[in-house]
């Protein structure tokens, strides 16, 4: 009987025609059925009995599911089961030494038992994911960017914590938003939060080169550069480290520095405009070179990363050369020119949800429109509490018009800024025309915003744009 | 694969639906003492009725048994005869599956199946047609129910 089962392992694998491109990481188990059935691996009637099994199965899942109290669902819920189901099923194929020993595994196992295998795999890799992930927490950089720290310290842990091995073991974690440079989005459920973590700890590493002030700092020129809150915006800090880490070099620094001053800036524009792309890419394979000699990386997989995020680098590089807009990619530091910001309307701390409605029940029963305006500056910080605030029905009839005349100027820029960040962005921002037009909005306190502006003089617009286009990124 | 699913599923797999015309003529047996019994036609009637509501209403069901369970349950019926027995029984059916999607599954199959034949015996008077407008009322009240429950569990969890 074994010397049977081998035979027809061995025949399986003699014939060899199972093509793996056709094979997809997404979906193995249906890919691979679908490709022994095209090379006759595996005969019609085989994989019949293969799905009447994976029915069977999943007639279990059901009543798992509903508690043995329905043998009945939703076709949402099935289908979503399935794909559950189906995972496992993967999670064992992927095991398998070779796509052909899974094609035997599937044909001559009880599928019962490769379910069972193959959730036994998943909660390996469950096992996996969380040891990985307590790992990197520990290293993780100390910087100002919300969605590299809240997916860090929320987004995952509350994946790991809810990941559904047996129901839903195919979901990924909806609410993760720091980007990576390189994110297999095809990947599904805990293999995807794994190798999203395997990259995000190559990436940490790398920036753990440096030190956090300076990344910090990086970030907050880049912020400036780009005049927008850097703070809450989706940036990969991999590739801002890098890039500056090896324009730097490239800039005539010792590798190591990330700091661009403006005279740097002049020299390497006027260098790299004058090179051609081939010029471009040899400057760029010696500064990386000598990156990574200085900080001695011998990590394959990161420097795996690092020669796979060159030649984006180097493509990018060489078309803003071309096109005369290398400000776009080198950041330079602007601390000088930064004046720090004095509103109150600070992207600061927010306050805990208690005391949030504690000040709306307030700020509701108080008539008097000054201490509204007082009682609010000395409770928020955060210009999204104050936001939140606005959204939050505390304000009557003409009380927004005065609460925007107690502001100061620079916290109109702020909220200018926001409500206008696109043409502030790309300097098309003119709020005399802005005032002029009937604009919608998309919250009340916009409406009443803009309104606000309508009824302004000329002067006073012009010194709000004024502070709105000098304002800082919300530092 | 998964875009065939509800094929796959609820499928008119010729021997699925074999199988189950078999399992629902085992019922004669207990369905007889009551002067009830169904042909092959009419198990095969049932099993299609059954395939083209769970259609209708999005639903998978990889088993038979709540049909079993329907036709055990209302055998004993003092309203049904031969004349309508299989007219009832598919009525039955389809309140059972807009049942099981109105209350999304928080009854269990039996109670509900139990339900039906309550209010068909006691409060509709064998009338599929009332039970028709008590079952929908009964969903609105069930949905209203869950909605308060809800609002109330999120103001707690809030608190």
């Amino acid at each position: 009987m074994i010397n049977n089962k081998t035979n027809e392992l061995n025949e399986l694998y003699l014939k060899n025609n199972i093509d793996k491109t056709r094979l997809k990481a997404n979906q193995y188990t249906v890919s691979l059925l679908n490709e022994a059935y095209r090379t006759k691996l595996l005969d019609y009637s085989i994989i019949s009995r293969i799905q009447l099994n994976l029915m069977n199965l999943l007639k279990d899942l059901i009543l798992r599911y509903t508690n043995g109290n329905s043998t009945s669902v939703a076709m949402d819920t099935a289908e979503s089961l399935f794909c559950s189901l189906l995972y496992a099923i993967d999670a064992f194929a992927l095991g398998c030494r070779s796509p052909e020993e899974a094609v035997f595994k599937l044909k001559t196992g009880v599928t019962e038992d490769i379910y069972k295998q193959g959730v036994e795999q998943t909660a390996k890799w469950l096992a996996e994911t969380k040891a990985l992930y307590l790992k990197v927490r520990k290293n993780k950089l100390d910087i100002t960017l919300d969605s590299y720290n809240l997916t860090l310290n929320e987004a995952i842990p509350v994946f790991l914590e809810s990941y559904n091995i047996i129901f839903r073991a195919h979901d990924g974690a909806g609410s993760i938003d720091y980007p990576l440079v390189f994110d297999d989005m095809s990947i599904q459920g805990v293999l995807y939060i794994k190798n999203y973590l395997e990259n995000f700890e190559i990436e940490t590493d790398f920036c753990r080169n440096f030190k956090s002030d300076e990344i910090n700092k990086l970030l907050q020129n880049f912020g400036a550069a780009m005049k927008l809150n850097y703070k809450i915006e989706l940036i990969n800090v991999f590739e801002l480290v890098f890039n500056n880490a090896v324009l730097s070099i490239m800039a005539g620094q010792r590798a190591g520095n990330l700091s661009i001053r403006a005279d740097e800036f002049h020299t390497l524009n006027k260098k790299l405009s004058c090179l051609s792309a081939e010029g471009i890419r040899n400057e760029v394979e010696q500064a990386v070179e000598q990156m990574i000699t200085r900080f001695r990386l011998t990590d394959h997989r990161m420097l795996e990363y690092i020669h796979r995020y060159k030649p984006l680098f180097e493509e990018r590089l060489v078309f803003l050369a071309q096109n005369h807009a290398l400000n776009s990619i080198i950041i330079t530091n602007n601390e000088e020119n930064r004046r720090k910001s004095s509103v109150w309307l600070e992207v600061g701390e927010r306050i805990k949800d208690d005391d949030f409605n504690a000040l709306v029940n307030k700020l509701t029963v108080i008539d008097n429109m000054e201490d509204k305006i007082s009682q609010i500056k000395t409770g928020i910080k955060s210009l999204y509490d104050f936001l939140d605030i606005m959204n939050s029905d505390c304000f009557f009839g003409n009380e927004y018009q005065e609460l925007f005349s107690g502001l100061e100027e620079s916290e109109l820029a702020v909220l200018a800024g926001l409500l206008f960040h696109g043409e502030l962005r790309d300097g098309s921002l003119n709020l005399k025309r802005i005032a002029s037009q009937n604009k919608t909005a998309e919250y009340e306190w916009q409406e009443h915003f803009l309104e606000y502006l309508k009824a302004l003089d000329t002067d006073k617009l012009n010194e709000i744009q004024k502070q709105a286009e000098e304002y800082d990124g919300f530092e | 694969m998964y875009m065939f699913l509800p094929m796959l599923l609820n499928s008119a797999n010729p021997l699925l639906n074999e199988k189950y015309v078999g399992i629902l003529m085992n019922i004669n047996n207990t369905s007889r003492q009551y002067g009830l019994t169904i042909t092959a036609e009419d198990a095969k009637n049932i099993v299609e009725v059954r395939n083209t509501v769970l259609r209708n209403y999005g639903r998978v069901d990889l088993g038979i048994a709540a049909t079993g369970e329907i036709m055990e349950k209302f055998c004993t019926s003092s309203f049904i005869d031969s004349g309508n027995y299989l007219y009832i029984i598919n009525e039955i059916q389809e309140l059972f599956y807009y049942l099981k999607n109105e209350t999304e599954e928080k009854i269990p199959d039996d109670e509900l199946i139990t339900l039906l034949r309550e209010l068909f015996e006691n409060y509709c008077w064998g009338s599929v047609e009332f039970l028709k407008g008590v079952v929908q009322e009964y969903a609105e009240a069930f949905r209203k129910r869950e909605q308060k429950r809800d609002i109330l569990e999120k103001g707690d969890a809030q608190h």
